[in-house]
């Protein structure tokens, strides 16, 4: 039993050795990234630029009960800096009165808009024009087919060849959408979709649809979402752009070509509709042999509100497991086919063994110390060697992520939160981490129970 | 247990090792982070202080004393302060103001050092330094603009065509041509170029630039440009092109369906009935569009031709007709 369970421990040591090592190694691609991005988007910083140069764009916000944020989600649409754009809310059957807020806030008036492109077999009760905005046109549609439809159906009211997919309790900074299309201007041709980062917003003052000072929150929960969102999109995606690998553009914001959207017949039913629709676009390209890019850029920033409640926060994250679970074995033939390049090769075995298996490996590397220690049998050095690979280095992994944003993308403005952020990274891997990792095991038993429920998801609002 | 006991020094060399290494790395790393974050605070606070003094130095020079103004610039940094408040109160002011401020961003190096950026091997940096000379005065350095109509990227080569032609005698057919060649795909920004030479020269410049080798996404931007200029003269040219490419190009055709439909002549129905036979649907529906403007009776006539369309797009657009047919009531 003690040789068994020394020698399960020192492998769960490797793979945290293996697996953070591999985060350095993307930080480290991250590093190199953001050098080539951050000197191009100082051509959206500088307020002088040809507003020619950037395609119009057709922002498309579904919408299910947002009552609390809606008003304030779209007047930070349409306060965006950015030559041309329009802004469409798909109400996808709201119960609440997300419609009556909108039709009152917006003066809208009911309208025939053409729809250009046909994605969505559902009915569109009506559609509605701003009075006081004539960019901003809001479609309410019955419910039924998840966000996905509700976004297909914002697709096909799309008057621009781009499209920008946001989530409607989102918060836009005002040059994100100049920063967010910045890889169309510079390849056109090539580009098929772009992506920004997700920042947690609790905490931050937000004022006429702006978000005007970024501070921390002082509940705890959010904050360990702002360490794993930045370590997430800062080092993990901008490491995976690096090497051209992008595999999931936020739902919460995104830039596409209409035309790529139409080629895959828009967005399927499915809990992780963005990676779903991704993997759609990089299996479609590649089947076509046709040259193309996804980029993810880590500055363009769409703030959101985390949960602050246990309870919600783990319905989220089953939510995501599921999705992503569902993606993966949707998409089996891809792994290790060579028609799939590098996708095949290295990101879809990563999503697999690192992001949807890591629960099970980590679950089990935690019960076989617990196990260890009451049993008195385990080598005191192997587990010092555990504990250093797994939460020590990993809070080394976070805290150098938090350099990298200090460097390239500075927000916070007080001091103590650089204090506070530096302690979270070593309070996370005690307790938050392994919540996170049970939810995350628990999404996957529901996956593999056929759960497809999106789960209630009640915010507090931004404010 | 502490770290720096004995017994675990002497036991565990190793993991000793391993945790001061760890724990110094993120210490380090922690330092780091908050001398950043110093350096940031402490940048933030000299550029507002540079910003109003430069900021006062200007109101000064433009309301007060007439004495060309002497700004400390020690950096880069402070010269892109100084840059940034110049050119925003170039934007900002107009007449006399706006001429002396041109004159002091030439005389403080900042249009020369523009100049010099048009150089630079990338491509933002030549497409930020073009803005700048845009907002500061373009019209002394056209030499410099027009060698600029070659740069290997496009945003940098429109965006010098859009500055040349802001002058109309640089706009000429020959210059549209020769961006058309090198960039047909940049829709966006020839649109603005194509209209600009439209609304100086009339739809006469577009058709004869139609009548040249064109790429189809330009072609079809020309169309819709005569449709937003609501060029009658243009509907013999269309409706030639439409009979060329009816069977051929379902996008040109439906382009030209939507011009005739911004052109709004009653005369022109004769092509929008031709395509109530089209076997694309989405050509049928921005037809019975098109004729709705244009010429009720037509729908009326058909509309149970139509109503037997099972296709989506017709029936979206018949939506629209009962929609306008129920308001009007």
């Amino acid at each position: 039993m003690s040789v068994f369970l020394e020698y399960a421990l020192f492998c769960f040591t490797l793979y945290y050795i293996a697996i953070n090592s591999f985060y350095i190694f993307l930080l480290i691609l991250a590093y190199f990234e953001n050098l080539k991005i951050a000197r191009k988007q100082t051509l959206i910083e500088d307020p002088f630029y040809f507003p020619d140069v950037f395609p119009p764009i057709s922002i498309i916000a579904p919408a299910y009960n947002e009552e609390l944020n809606i008003v304030a989600s779209v007047k930070s649409f349409l306060m965006l800096e950015y030559p041309k754009f329009e802004v469409i809310i798909v109400n996808d059957g709201s119960k609440d009165k997300t419609l009556e807020k909108l039709l009152e806030a917006y003066k809208l008036e009911e309208t025939h808009i053409h729809a250009g492109l046909y994605l969505s077999p559902t009915e569109v009760r009506a559609t509605y024009r701003s009075k006081l905005h004539p960019n901003m046109i809001v479609i309410d549609k019955v419910n039924g087919g998840g966000k996905s439809d509700a976004l297909n159906v914002g697709v096909q009211y799309a008057q621009f060849d781009h499209v920008c997919a946001v989530d409607s309790d989102s918060i836009l900074d005002s040059r994100a959408l100049g920063s967010v299309i910045l890889p169309f201007v510079e390849d056109p041709e090539r580009t098929v979709a772009t992506g920004g980062t997700i920042r947690v917003a609790n905490g931050c003052t937000i004022k006429h649809g702006r978000v005007e000072d970024v501070a921390l929150p002082a509940a705890l929960l959010p904050n360990m979402q702002i360490i794993e969102y930045t370590r997430s999109f800062l080092c993990g995606r901008t490491g995976w752009n690096a090497m051209n690998l992008t595999l999931i553009i936020s739902g919460a914001f995104g830039v596409f070509s209409k035309k790529a959207v139409a080629a895959v017949n828009g967005y399927s039913k499915s809990l992780g509709e963005d990676m779903d629709l991704i993997v759609r676009i990089h299996k479609y390209y590649l089947e076509n042999k046709q040259d193309y890019r996804v980029v993810f850029l880590p500055d363009p920033v769409c703030w959101t509100e985390a949960p602050e409640d246990v309870k919600i926060l783990s319905r989220q994250r089953n939510r995501w497991h599921r999705g992503l679970a569902d993606i993966l074995f949707r998409n089996m033939g891809m792994f290790f086919n060579p028609r799939y390049k590098f996708i095949g090769f290295t990101a879809f075995p990563y999503y697999l063994v690192v992001e949807l298996l890591s629960p099970v490996i980590e679950v089990a590397s935690w019960i076989c110390l617990a196990a260890a220690v009451a049993i008195g049998i385990a080598n005191k050095d192997l587990i010092g060697y555990f504990l250093i690979a797994s939460v020590a280095y990993s809070a080394i992994v976070s805290v150098i992520a938090l350099v990298l944003e200090e460097i390239f993308y500075p927000k916070l403005k007080r001091i103590e939160d650089f204090f506070k952020l530096a302690f979270m990274s070593i309070l996370e891997s005690f307790g938050y981490r392994q919540l996170s990792i049970f939810w995350r095991l628990h999404g996957l038993w529901d996956f593999v129970r056929g759960r497809t429920s999106w789960g209630e998801m009640t915010r507090k609002g931004l404010s | 247990m502490s770290i720096l006991d004995s017994n675990l020094w002497e036991e565990h060399p190793l993991l000793v090792i391993a945790l001061i290494t760890v724990l110094n790395v993120y210490l380090l790393s922690v330092v780091l982070l908050l001398s950043l974050a110093a350096r940031r605070f402490v940048r933030s606070r000299y550029r507002v202080k540079k910003e109003t003094l430069f900021r006062d130095q200007i109101e000064d020079y433009l309301f007060g004393s007439e004495a060309t103004p002497q700004f400390q610039v020690k950096s880069k940094f402070d010269f892109t302060i100084l840059r940034s408040i110049l050119l925003k109160n170039i934007q900002a002011l107009s007449g006399q103001e706006k001429a002396k401020l041109i004159v002091l961003y030439e005389n403080s190096g900042l249009l020369r050092n523009d100049l010099e950026r048009l150089k630079s091997r990338r491509w933002w940096v030549r497409l930020k330094a073009l803005s700048h000379i845009w907002i500061a005065g373009s019209s002394k350095q056209n030499e410099a603009l027009k060698s600029l109509l070659n740069d290997p990227n496009d945003s940098v080569s429109l965006s010098a065509f859009r500055i040349l032609s802001q002058d109309a005698d640089n706009l000429s057919l020959e210059l549209l041509q020769k961006i058309i060649r090198k960039s047909p795909g940049r829709r966006y920004l020839l649109s603005s170029a194509l209209t600009r030479l439209a609304e100086k020269e009339g739809a006469q410049s577009l058709l004869t630039l139609m009548q040249s080798a064109l790429p189809e996404k330009v072609l079809l931007l020309c169309v819709q440009i005569l449709g937003q200029i609501q060029a009658t003269e243009a509907l013999p040219y269309l409706a030639s092109l439409f009979d060329k490419s009816y069977e051929k190009d379902a996008e040109v055709v439906e382009s030209i369906l939507e011009t005739i439909r911004k052109i709004g002549d009653p005369q022109a129905i004769g092509a929008v009935v031709k395509a109530f036979s089209h076997p694309m649907s989405r050509v049928r529906a921005k037809a019975i569009e098109a004729a709705w403007d244009l010429s009720r009776e037509e729908i009326y006539k058909r509309l149970n031709d139509f109503e037997r369309d099972g296709s989506a797009e017709v029936r979206r657009a018949l939506e629209k007709i009962h929609f306008e047919v129920r308001k009007a009531a």
